[in-house]
């Protein structure tokens, strides 16, 4: 995976040696006095500097004595061999008492009222350096609070224009919307022009959030529900699509609270919308019984025995589970569909193996491996020299690897944006192609070009494309792949261009799990063909056009048994309705667009009559056995 | 007619033969065999009024073949602008002062006539062979505003056409460029400038060799030049003065140090607020660019380097050289934390040297007349001169050079001819970064290190003479006024601590002023000092911290006797000592006075009797100017 730490090359070894408070302390060459420190437990205070980002000496409180004779700030300044550092001085807390009065004094710091109090650096700030009040008359500035996003609350009355808002929005996001505006004790944060947040270029990831030291950005569905202290806090992964972010998520007296980005984690602590807000709040109702049709609800036994007698009965059954689920529910859910003759399918994970089929195609065609072709991860984006992307709604569909696309471009990649519709990048992309629904006709024709030379070319099409082949062809190229590339011959052509000009693909399949090919060898299909007797669907808590998936099997079905989280119109329809967990009370392993194993960790105690999905599915696999009793909550 | 408009096919500088054909044409051009008539068209001349007695005079003489009309820059006595010299044929001159549009019409008779007035006379000058003057008047060196200077850097300011290439070579210009190229290694160039002495002409007084060497030293595939001339400080004019009067020094400067550094590309950038300087720079590359002497081969040598103007938008911070480089990528205008420093990382991350326009226009003459020559002007530590911006309350005011070395005192009173009229207090230096040197310390002599010892700067060269009738609390308000708008806002300390230290110096000067506040300043002094990301909030105190050491006496006499002996600021008459009255029996009600003043501060019906309301009036002056019938009265 990656690491985001803005942090000076520091990859050898320690090779200098200071001394902090008289203290030895180790070093590389490059890093500065604040990253050593750091490494060792020594506590250097700070408010601007913040892992992953630009180190840029704004605030001023890590000022140290270097030497006895001079003040640096110990986040710029790189550490030398000898050098003597003074920062638990008399003298240098003096100095940041003053600028904490300051700070204060400057804005509208109502701590009594802020939802950050207790979560808040420069309380903590406060606390460490033994303040209670300023000595300096209040401002009592005009500052706005911005409440038009559904998720972020921007009230610049607790601002102190430290910038690790904005410097993320530029290096981690890269969608460059937050920046400063005025001047001196005016200066505010802005969204674009100085637009509301919602009216703005703002993709509501609330990266910002969590880098806000103070109360002025916060989660406005977080707000004044726990502190981070009096939470408990479960590391788990998001399986809203297939980047299998790490989250961290802050549970209060059986709530959710908050979920972040994981702190210590290798994402550098960013999340999207879908899974920073959006998992806290589904708002659909809960299926907390098991029911069937015409019945209402009933005990679970029933259900499952009701289940199982349709299954049995069935002359063909057609079984259809969400890809959003971990391996071992779907393990179990293909064992158990598998004592019915059922046809099973999992969908998204027919692109999976369909593109590895075609990359060892390719691959032996090229005389290479398929994992050549392959990148590592979304993270082989971020050092490219060249980025082509078919398919530009990753934008919408995997938000931080479209921020590792910007971040390469950003960075001097060239970028290529290729969409069925318009290019989602943008002003971003160096070039942009808008091909219409013959997406595999630009790829085609980039594999021809590279062959051919730019002669061969009659087409009006292959201009902006002249552009792509010399930057793959110069230097390390990614194509990624969006999840809307499903035609087989853009996947070929992809490849191939991958494999000569010494590129690689990246794949981003559509949701969580439909990258554990080999694991379930029965389920290479997307959907259900016939219209089957039976149909067994475990749709989880899919929603929308995940859930629509689904609808056509169940009309095309007698009888219709669903194993859901939510109600929606398909439970409403269905025969059976089995209760399913819900993301936070899921557990067991899911694998990512890298290929790598993310853990699902229970995040709350279900509270319904099932305690786990493969119980319900392992009833139903041994039919003829009395029900297990974990399914029935005790 | 300027050189570039006689351009014909192939106006390539190649080498010294092609330099001496220029040198030829610009001395034809300097004294074309008949009486010449030089206007000064400098931004000071131009606001006295120099553009209509130019438009006169090219009228008048239009037909008159034995005289010819020019254009020149800034002489430095900007008190007299506008100022005309009229040079004869044999190489006397006589400068005229006041030359507004009516003096003009005479003069341009007088000038067609053949006979010269010896009144409304400046100084006389001798040129070119002349030896001696036949016309009674002083001559330059003889006037008291100009005998103590020594004019190396302005050398060129008001004597020549500030567009005419071939004038400024003529002059001596470009030689320098050809004999560093011709005769010199790169590191000798930079071994000249370090023995000369030169130091920072913006104020920070570094040893100008030494940085060059920094830069010298930097191996690597891109190298940058910039010329700061962002000029920032309230009342100083210095650069402004000098790019609009001769550019091409400046260029040549960087030029040669482009050949002893390595760096191939530079930008001047210019504050917005100078369009003429703008307008003179981007004439002078131009003309550089069309005779290959900026591009890829300059002067034949096969070095290259070429230059662009960068402008800035109203931020003095930009003045800072991190901010400056930032604004030049299109980055806010911030300052960045040094180390590392722009000959290691510069604009775009390469090795950068900066230097101020001043020094910039140094460097042609170093090379020309050797680093020894340089440093024999001025003090052990610092060779060469200082233009300084005189104002204030003082009787000359204008644009001095004088040596490094020279006295506080002859400035103020020989060559500023004293204050106007209360007793001297002190001299303002170094602007909102600087201090005052007070009365008991006329005689130091002025250098970076004497200046800093009195908690003051040397600055950029702006120089505020102070008499009586200036209150030191109200000056140090001043400068902490601007500091506050101009703070960037990155860093606590500046940002905030200087807004605090203005409140506390307008209630002082309000007469809320509290016992503990000269304490308060001084700790806000300290925190600021110490903590400040960069020069403008590490000095943002200074004007505070010498006042204090100076004229304590008078903040206590705000705070305890709420009056300021001064007699100047809120709590005086905030006049400055000065009260107008506009003459009731007299006043027509023309309403003039009114729509000039800048505050509001006169009111009356049309047609009737106006009045100034004191306690608004800041003493301005600028109503009795503006009014027709002259009927107000100024005492004081």
């Amino acid at each position: 995976m990656i690491t985001m730490s803005k942090t000076t090359d520091a990859d050898g070894e320690f090779e200098i040696e200071f001394e902090i408070d008289g203290r030895t302390v180790e070093a590389r060459p490059g890093e500065t006095i604040l990253e050593a420190a750091d490494r060792v437990g020594i506590d250097i205070p700070t408010l601007c500097a913040l892992e992953g980002l630009t180190n840029v000496g704004a605030c001023r409180m890590c000022l140290v004595e270097v030497d006895g004779e001079r003040l640096e700030t110990a986040c710029t300044t790189a550490a030398e061999e000898g050098m003597s550092v003074a920062m638990d001085t008399e003298a240098l807390w003096d100095r940041r008492r003053t600028i904490l009065e300051l700070l204060f004094a400057e804005e509208n710091h109502y701590c009594m009222y802020c939802e950050a109090e207790g979560d808040c650096e420069l309380e903590d700030m406060f606390n460490r350096a033994g303040l209670d009040a300023s000595r300096f008359p209040l401002e009592y500035p005009d500052r706005s609070v911005d409440t038009s996003s559904e998720w972020i609350t921007m009230d610049l009355d607790r601002c102190i224009n430290c910038g690790r808002c904005i410097r993320t929005c530029e290096e981690v996001v890269a969608n460059d919307t937050l920046s400063f505006a005025g001047r001196g004790k005016e200066t505010t944060i802005v969204a674009d022009d100085d637009v509301p947040l919602a009216d703005s270029s703002c993709i509501e990831c609330g990266a910002c959030v969590q880098a806000c030291p103070t109360g002025a950005l916060y989660g406005s569905a977080s707000a004044y529900r726990g502190r981070t202290a009096e939470c408990e806090t479960v590391e788990t992964t998001c399986t809203e699509c297939s980047m299998g972010c790490a989250l961290e998520v802050d549970t209060n007296s059986g709530r959710i609270v908050r979920i972040e980005g994981a702190r210590d984690g290798e994402d550098g602590a960013q999340l999207c919308e879908r899974g920073r807000f959006e998992l806290l709040a589904d708002g659909r109702e809960r299926v907390d019984a098991a029911s069937i049709h015409g019945e209402g609800a009933v005990d679970l036994e029933v259900a499952l025995e009701r289940a199982s007698e349709a299954l049995a009965d069935a002359d063909s059954v057609g079984a259809v589970a969400s890809d959003r689920l971990p391996t071992e529910t779907l393990v179990a859910f293909a064992e158990a569909m598998a004592a019915y003759d059922a046809e099973v399918a999992v969908p998204g994970t027919e692109r999976v193996a369909t593109e590895a089929r075609i990359a060892e195609r390719v691959a032996g065609e090229l005389g290479t491996t398929a994992s050549a072709l392959r990148a590592d991860g979304p993270e082989a984006v971020l050092g490219a020299d060249a980025v082509v992307a078919f398919d530009t709604t990753i934008v919408d569909t995997h938000p931080i690897a479209a921020a590792y696309v910007r971040r390469a471009a950003k960075d001097g990649a060239t970028l290529v944006g290729v969409d069925e519709d318009e290019d989602r990048f943008g002003s971003k992309s160096d070039v942009s192609i808008a091909s219409g629904p013959a997406m595999r006709g630009v790829a085609a024709r980039a594999v021809q070009l590279f062959e051919d030379g730019a002669e061969a070319f009659t087409d009006d099409r292959a201009g902006p494309l002249l552009q792509v082949v010399p930057a793959l062809e110069d230097g390390t190229g990614v194509i990624v792949l969006g999840p809307g590339v499903d035609d087989e011959e853009t996947i070929i052509d992809a490849y191939a261009l991958a494999g000569m000009t010494d590129g690689v693909v990246l794949s981003l399949p559509d949701r969580a799990n439909a990258a554990a090919d080999g694991l379930i060898d029965t389920t290479v299909a997307d959907t259900v063909d016939a219209a089957p007797d039976v149909a067994y669907l475990l749709a989880a808590d899919d929603e929308g056009t995940d859930l629509d998936r689904l609808l056509p099997v169940a009309r095309a079905a007698d009888t219709v048994i669903v194993q859901a989280t939510r109600e929606s119109t398909l439970t409403r329809a269905a025969d059976v309705v089995l209760p399913a967990l819900d993301w936070f009370e899921r557990e067991g392993t899911v694998t990512d667009a890298s290929r790598a194993e993310g853990e699902l960790t229970r995040v709350l105690e279900p509270r319904g009559p099932v305690d786990e999905d493969r119980a319900v599915l392992d009833a139903l696999a041994d039919p003829g056995e009395a029900p297990d009793e974990e399914v029935i909550e005790a | 007619m300027t050189a570039l408009a006689e351009l014909v096919e192939d106006r390539t500088v190649r080498d010294r033969s092609d330099l001496e054909s220029l040198e030829r044409e610009g001395l034809d051009s300097l004294y074309p065999g008949v009486t010449k008539v030089l206007v000064g068209l400098s931004s000071c001349g131009r606001a006295a009024g120099a553009d209509d007695a130019y438009e006169v005079f090219q009228q008048e003489l239009a037909d008159v073949d034995e005289a010819v009309v020019g254009r020149t820059g800034c002489l430095g006595f900007c008190d007299r602008e506008p100022l005309v010299e009229v040079v004869e044929p044999n190489g006397e001159s006589i400068v005229y002062e006041g030359v507004t549009e009516d003096v003009a019409r005479k003069l341009a008779d007088a000038v067609a006539r053949g006979d010269l007035p010896e009144t409304g006379v400046l100084a006389g000058r001798l040129h070119h062979e002349a030896r001696q003057h036949s016309h009674d008047v002083p001559l330059f060196e003889e006037v008291p505003f100009y005998a103590a200077q020594e004019r190396i850097v302005l050398r060129n300011s008001g004597l020549i056409d500030p567009e005419s290439l071939a004038e400024y070579v003529a002059r001596g210009g470009f030689f320098g460029l050809h004999e560093a190229l011709t005769e010199y290694e790169p590191g000798e160039v930079v071994e000249a400038v370090q023995a000369s002495n030169l130091r920072g002409r913006g104020g920070g007084g570094f040893p100008t060799g030494d940085k060059w060497s920094f830069l010298a030293g930097n191996d690597a595939d891109q190298k940058y030049l910039i010329c700061n001339a962002d000029e920032g400080d309230p009342g100083a004019y210095m650069d402004r003065t000098l790019l609009e009067s001769d550019p091409f020094a400046v260029i040549e400067g960087m030029l040669i140090a482009s050949y002893a550094t390595g760096a191939t590309q530079g930008y001047v950038y210019v504050r917005a607020e100078y369009p003429l300087a703008i307008e003179r720079l981007e004439h002078a590359i131009d003309t550089l660019r069309s005779v290959g002497l900026l591009g890829t081969d300059v002067l034949g040598s096969g070095h290259a380097f070429d230059l662009e103007i960068k402008k800035g938008a109203g931020a003095f911070v930009c003045g800072e050289e991190t901010a400056l480089m930032a604004s030049v990528e299109s980055e806010r205008g911030m300052p960045r934390p040094r180390p590392p420093y722009p000959p290691q990382s510069g604009l775009w991350a390469k090795p950068t040297n900066i230097n101020n326009v001043e020094t910039w226009a140094n460097v042609p003459q170093i090379v020309r007349k050797g680093a020894d020559w340089f440093a024999d002007v001025g003090t052990e530590n610092s060779g060469g001169t200082k233009v300084f911006s005189v104002t204030g309350d003082v009787r000359n005011t204008g644009l001095v050079e004088v040596p490094l070395g020279t006295p506080v005192e002859t400035v103020v009173f020989e060559v500023g001819g004293g204050t106007t009229g209360g007793e001297f207090k002190g001299v303002q230096t170094g602007g909102p970064s600087g201090g005052v040197v007070p009365e008991e310390h006329a005689d130091t002599p002025i250098d970076y290190e004497t200046l800093v010892e009195l908690g003051s700067m040397m600055g950029s060269g702006g120089m505020i003479v102070m008499d009586e009738s200036t209150c030191m609390v109200d000056q140090s308000r001043f400068f902490l006024d601007f500091c506050v708008d101009e703070s960037c806002g990155k860093c606590p300390p500046c940002r905030y601590g200087t807004k605090q230290t203005l409140q506390i110096l307008e209630g002082i000067t309000n007469g809320e002023g509290e016992a503990g506040d000269i304490d308060a300043l001084q700790s806000l002094a300290d925190t600021m000092a110490d903590t400040s990301l960069c020069g403008l909030g590490q000095t943002a105190p200074n004007p505070v911290v010498s006042t204090l050491e100076y004229f304590e006496e008078e903040y206590w006499a705000h705070i305890e006797d709420e009056e300021c002996p001064a007699g100047d600021c809120e709590l005086g008459s905030g006049t400055h000592g000065k009260t107008y009255k506009i003459l009731q029996e007299e006043c027509v009600g023309c309403h003039q006075c009114a729509k000039a003043c800048p505050v509001d501060a006169i009111a009356g019906e049309h047609q009737e009797p106006h009045s100034i309301d004191p306690e608004a009036c800041i003493g301005c002056g600028q109503c009795a100017e503006a009014c027709p019938l002259d009927i107000i009265e100024v005492r004081g």
